[in-house]
């Protein structure tokens, strides 16, 4: 019979003599009077003699002396480490500050530039304020058709000057650029630039500042729909015709127009209509990639009171449409039509849509 | 130098505990030196509380740990191949003949030498988990609470172990006829 569990470890404490000197007598008596304990105390004792033969066994000399110089290295490393990682950061830290100096001065100059020309946006956009005069005009190109092709011939011959139909960049870009204006044009809009001047009157008022703040806003919105028809009706066949017709500026202004934005507009119409690419790139205009690429910061960084956003919404449709990024133009415009419904804006996008659809399927 | 100094006194004990533990002298040699520099790059994990030799002997057993799992993956050992016992000897017969000594007058050299191959047999035959215990306490002279720590169980379970220790050498040992009163009978001789 083993002894009990408690016993067991004082047996084996008292067998490695680990029991404190009074606990080591008392079971001593204990001892005396339990045979199991007193047999498993002599069978501990038999195995460790026995294993006790053992000797031991000398360390080996074997790489002592190598051990000891590697101490001896690491030791004088260690003394050393300190010394020279504070000597490294003496000279890291203040290296590192005039990196993070001139760093920040070389962003902050950036930035800055980024801002000031973020700001000239608006100028531009200013401008844009006023092209959805001309914008309109691409519903103007499809009933004026025979005078965009002419319009669009005077650009085929740029050098004549004196044209009286009137020769005008293909391209009525925000940016400036030269245009030559028919010479009714030019003597009914003495100031320049003229394209903008030129453009019908009644479609600027439409989105003149004045009534551009809320196109959702109530009866404003009804009476400028009312008077869109009314245009569209004075305009004949052409839907979005809105250029006061019957008088001969508004003619010339409407040949203007769409020549202008036939350019514009329709510069899928412009390339059909073979324009040499020598004449159209002799026009020394903007990249419209570029004030795609301005209007579509101002919209995303910017933004613009509603009716702003309405009318460079717009006029990114037209230069889409220009640069034939048709899908593009079309996304642009339903975006036009979808945030700002029944407006002008709208209006204009849904015709611009229409217009640049139909040329698609052919 | 106190690092000599704590060489020079740990040396021996800790390779005895390593060669026990592994049982193989070159493997043990190989250790010692990889534990001691080890020592050396781990300076610095040192906390002064803990006990050198505490702290010494984990290193060891770790290291020896470690190898005897590398080692059980890639050796399967033949029963029949040539053994070296801990003292180094080169001993060719296989452990069945180590049990019984044909020889009728035998030299009393050659006699302590089996049996201290046996002996070692015996130690080898435990469990790891119980030799380790066994060494510790019983080669190197480390008490239950220490042995705990190196081995990183409890006081209760490094008592638990060293009892199956004592009770499975007990058994090998008299299995193999040897037994504590062969050192009585001087038929083994130490050293």
């Amino acid at each position: 019979m083993s002894p009990a569990a408690h016993d067991q470890d004082r047996l084996l404490e008292y067998a490695y003599g680990e029991l404190a000197p009074s606990e080591a007598k008392s079971f001593e008596a204990h001892l005396t009077s339990c045979a199991d304990c007193t047999r498993a105390l002599e069978d501990i004792r038999s195995v460790r003699r026995t294993m006790g033969q053992l000797p031991t066994v000398p360390a080996p000399n074997t790489g002592l002396d190598s051990l000891l110089a590697y101490a001896q290295q690491a030791a004088r490393r260690a003394q050393a480490g300190p010394e020279s990682r504070s000597s490294f950061w003496k000279w890291m830290l203040p290296s590192t500050g005039v990196l993070a100096l001139v760093l920040l001065i070389v962003v902050t100059r950036q930035v800055a530039e980024e801002t000031s020309r973020a700001r000239t946006i608006p100028v531009e956009s200013s401008e844009v304020k006023q092209l959805p005069m001309a914008a309109p005009a691409p519903s103007q190109v499809e009933p004026a058709e025979k005078k965009q092709e002419d319009s669009v011939r005077s650009l085929r011959a740029p050098a004549a000057a004196g044209d009286a139909k009137g020769n005008f960049a293909a391209h009525s870009d925000a940016q400036p650029k030269p245009r030559r204006e028919s010479a009714d044009a030019v003597a009914s809009k003495p100031s320049s630039p003229p394209a903008r001047k030129a453009a019908p009157a009644p479609l600027a008022k439409v989105i003149a500042p004045s009534e551009r703040d809320d196109f959702a806003a109530d009866a404003k919105d009804e009476a400028r729909a009312g008077r869109l028809a009314a245009l569209r009706k004075s305009a004949g066949s052409s839907p979005s015709s809105e250029n006061e017709g019957g008088s001969a500026a508004a003619n010339a202004s409407s040949e203007v127009v769409s020549g202008v934005v036939g350019g514009v507009v329709q510069g899928e119409g412009t390339s059909r209509a073979a324009v040499s690419p020598s004449a159209y790139d002799k026009q020394p205009r903007p990249a419209p990639a570029e004030e795609i690429a301005r209007i579509r910061n101002t919209l995303a960084k910017e933004n613009p009171p509603r009716a702003e956003r309405a009318k460079l919404l717009n006029r990114l449709c037209e230069l889409l449409y220009a640069a034939q990024r048709v899908s593009e133009a079309e996304s642009a415009c339903e975006q036009v039509i979808r945030e700002f419904p029944g407006s002008p804006a709208a209006v204009n996008a849904q015709e611009l849509k229409t217009k640049n659809a139909a040329p698609q399927g052919r | 130098m106190a690092f000599e100094v704590l060489v020079r006194r740990h040396r021996t004990p800790v390779f005895n505990y390593i060669l026990r533990f592994t049982g193989d002298r070159a493997r043990a040699e190989d250790l010692l030196q990889e534990m001691w520099l080890k020592v050396v790059r781990c300076a610095q994990d040192y906390e002064p509380r803990a006990r050198f030799t505490t702290w010494l002997y984990t290193l060891a057993r770790n290291l020896c740990v470690d190898r005897a799992r590398r080692e059980k993956l890639r050796q399967t050992e033949s029963l029949d191949a040539p053994r070296q016992n801990l003292g180094g000897a080169t001993d060719t017969r296989a452990p069945v003949e180590l049990l019984v000594d044909p020889s009728p007058a035998p030299e009393r050299a050659a006699h302590n030498s089996r049996v201290r191959s046996l002996l070692e047999e015996a130690l080898l035959s435990l469990p790891e988990e119980q030799r380790e215990v066994f060494i510790l306490r019983e080669y190197s002279g480390i008490p239950f609470r220490e042995i705990a720590e190196v081995a990183g169980i409890s006081e209760n379970t490094a008592k638990s172990r060293m009892r199956y220790a004592l009770e499975g050498l007990r058994r090998c040992l008299k299995q193999l006829g040897v037994d504590g009163d062969l050192a009585e009978d001087e038929r083994t001789v130490t050293g």
